[in-house]
């Protein structure tokens, strides 16, 4: 695929991340686009298109932002939801947009509030979601399968019996996202975690813990996207969008063919034709952690190596940690640093290849990967800083 | 979850069976003991959940059809969290994806009941039973004899 014009990623921001009280989405949504805005020193009035991903109706919408920030006009802008590329989707929108040439300069936000106790990815109401849910909740829920949860812990029963993975192997994935955690401020969960304590974890759904679950929080992430020939003119560096894509497999949660890595295989074959790069290239990984599951599996698809072999691969965490041959989610990810759906990955790998990693930088980071979501919601991007 | 010993003696209901118009024949397939699957009337494929067309040829021609009730644990989870306050007095409780024979990958999302969970395990063989939910029954699958047999042996 070439596209007609180069995009690049010239600004992130973040509002304040938490659990319990504290401010409201919109006021969260408000505080990651002024920081996007001014960290690429754009102007409000500079953006011509706005682009945003929710599952349901749990976040403010473009028109809403343009009102917020007081844009101009806007060229291009859509609200996505429901089975879209999840917390890249409107990300992959702004990036077609800007290479296409339907608007300059774009902002791109995923804002969610969580409640304290909901843990992971599940929606824990069945009913809201029934008639379209793409996990058939109106068919499954009568079993007492609810969401995410027993969906990945069903997984994870396969996968040990097809590839013999241990406890252990999910075990170092928790672990290593404490250990880059401890050297991010914004992330909410810093405490070092053991083997033991992962083990002593509750058990939810054999044989997933709880640990294996990102950590809700609310917060909001925003990213500014234009062109390279305009980032050339601003503050920083500008990081270039090598390739971005997206895949959905079968297109099911639940009954598809392809139910131990979903879409993550065709998404990856995608990210690497496009950018004609290939996982050697690659200095340092984002990969999606919603559960330690999807980073096993996201690892293999990506081809780092063979399916199956992650376990083995991430050699008890060493290679993925903090001085690893593949530094892997250095923000602590979402099992550390909070669930805030994907955008988080972006804004830290643009922290990463401009230098501004500090006491978590990798040495000479001028490549990454960055994945979001899994199943049949996959998408991912290629972005290179020379 | 932490669970009120009020809540245990008036238990909240369980999410109710609600049949759509796509999946209304499922459910009342299973209160008259019959396993219905949508299938094709042109090229026999069988799909779940149900569609108003085939997704292999096109055709419009979908009706149920009775399937064996036999198949394989493709895979199961043991559910320990309360998700939903109707199932707070059943956890621990089984979740299985069973692989019905009549079609590859031909798979129902469904419970795994009267097995003890030291004999979970995948590529069991399964047999459909039928279980009140509400007003209507639920396709629940227990081990088959043959199963129960090479468990024994």
């Amino acid at each position: 695929m070439s596209a007609p014009r180069k995009a690049a990623i010239v600004g992130y921001g973040f509002s304040d991340v938490f659990r319990g009280p504290g401010l409201d989405v919109e006021a969260l949504t408000a505080q990651s686009c002024l920081a996007a805005i001014a960290d690429a020193g754009v102007r409000a009035a500079d953006i011509d298109g706005i682009f945003e991903y929710q599952i349901g109706a749990e976040s403010p919408k473009c028109l809403y932002v343009q009102r917020l920030l007081g844009t101009g006009d806007l060229a291009s802008y859509t609200d996505i939801m429901g089975s879209g590329a999840s917390g890249f989707a409107g990300v992959v929108a702004a990036l077609s947009a800007v290479e296409s040439g339907a608007c300059e300069v774009a902002l791109v936000f995923r804002s969610m509030q969580q409640q304290a106790g909901n843990t992971g990815s599940a929606s824990g109401d069945p009913v809201a979601q029934a008639g379209y849910s793409p996990l058939h909740d109106e068919i499954v829920a009568p079993y007492g399968m609810f969401g995410i949860i027993p969906a990945t812990a069903l997984r994870m029963c396969r996968r040990q019996v097809e590839y013999g993975t241990r406890p252990q192997d999910y075990g170092y994935v928790a672990i290593n996202a404490r250990r880059w955690a401890a050297l991010n401020e914004r992330a909410v969960q810093r405490n070092a975690l053991t083997m033991e304590g992962y083990l002593s974890a509750k058990l939810l759904c054999d044989p997933l813990r709880l640990l294996d679950c990102d950590y809700p929080v609310s917060g909001s992430c925003a990213l500014i996207i234009t062109t390279q020939q305009r980032a050339r003119d601003l503050r920083h560096k500008p990081v270039m969008v090598a390739a971005h894509a997206q895949a959905t497999g079968s297109g099911d949660w639940l009954h598809g063919a392809d139910f131990l890595h979903g879409g993550t295989i065709r998404c990856a074959e995608r990210l690497w034709r496009r950018s004609g790069l290939e996982p050697n290239d690659i200095d340092f990984a984002q990969v999606y952690d919603g559960f330690t599951y999807s980073v096993l599996t996201w690892i293999e698809a990506l081809g780092f190596c063979g399916l199956g072999e992650a376990g083995d691969w991430i050699e008890q965490g060493r290679r993925i940690g903090p001085g690893g041959s593949l530094p892997l989610n250095t923000n602590g990810g979402q099992l550390a640093e909070g669930r805030l759906h994907g955008l988080a990955a972006v804004a830290e790998s643009v922290m990463q290849l401009r230098g501004d990693g500090g006491s978590r930088q990798v040495r000479d980071a001028e490549t990454a990967v960055v994945t979001v979501s899994w199943g049949p919601q996959c998408a991912g991007m290629v972005l290179i800083c020379p | 979850m932490v669970t009120s010993a009020s809540e245990l003696e008036n238990p909240a209901p369980k999410p109710a069976i609600v049949p759509t118009e796509r999946n209304r024949f499922f459910w009342e397939g299973a209160r008259h003991g019959r396993l219905l699957i949508a299938r094709c009337g042109d090229c026999g494929l069988y799909l779940h959940p149900p569609m108003p067309i085939c997704s292999r040829c096109h055709s419009s021609h979908i009706a149920p059809a009775e399937v064996s009730g036999r198949g394989i644990v493709y895979t199961y989870t043991i559910v320990r969290r309360t998700f939903h306050p109707g199932f707070a007095a059943e956890v621990p409780y089984v979740v299985a994806m069973i692989d019905l024979v009549e079609q590859e990958g031909l798979r129902l999302i469904s419970n795994l009941v009267d097995c003890p969970h030291e004999q979970l395990a995948v590529g069991l063989a399964v047999k459909v039973r039928y279980q009140p939910h509400g007003a209507w029954m639920l396709p629940v699958f227990s081990l088959s004899s043959n199963a129960t047999a090479e468990t024994a042996r």
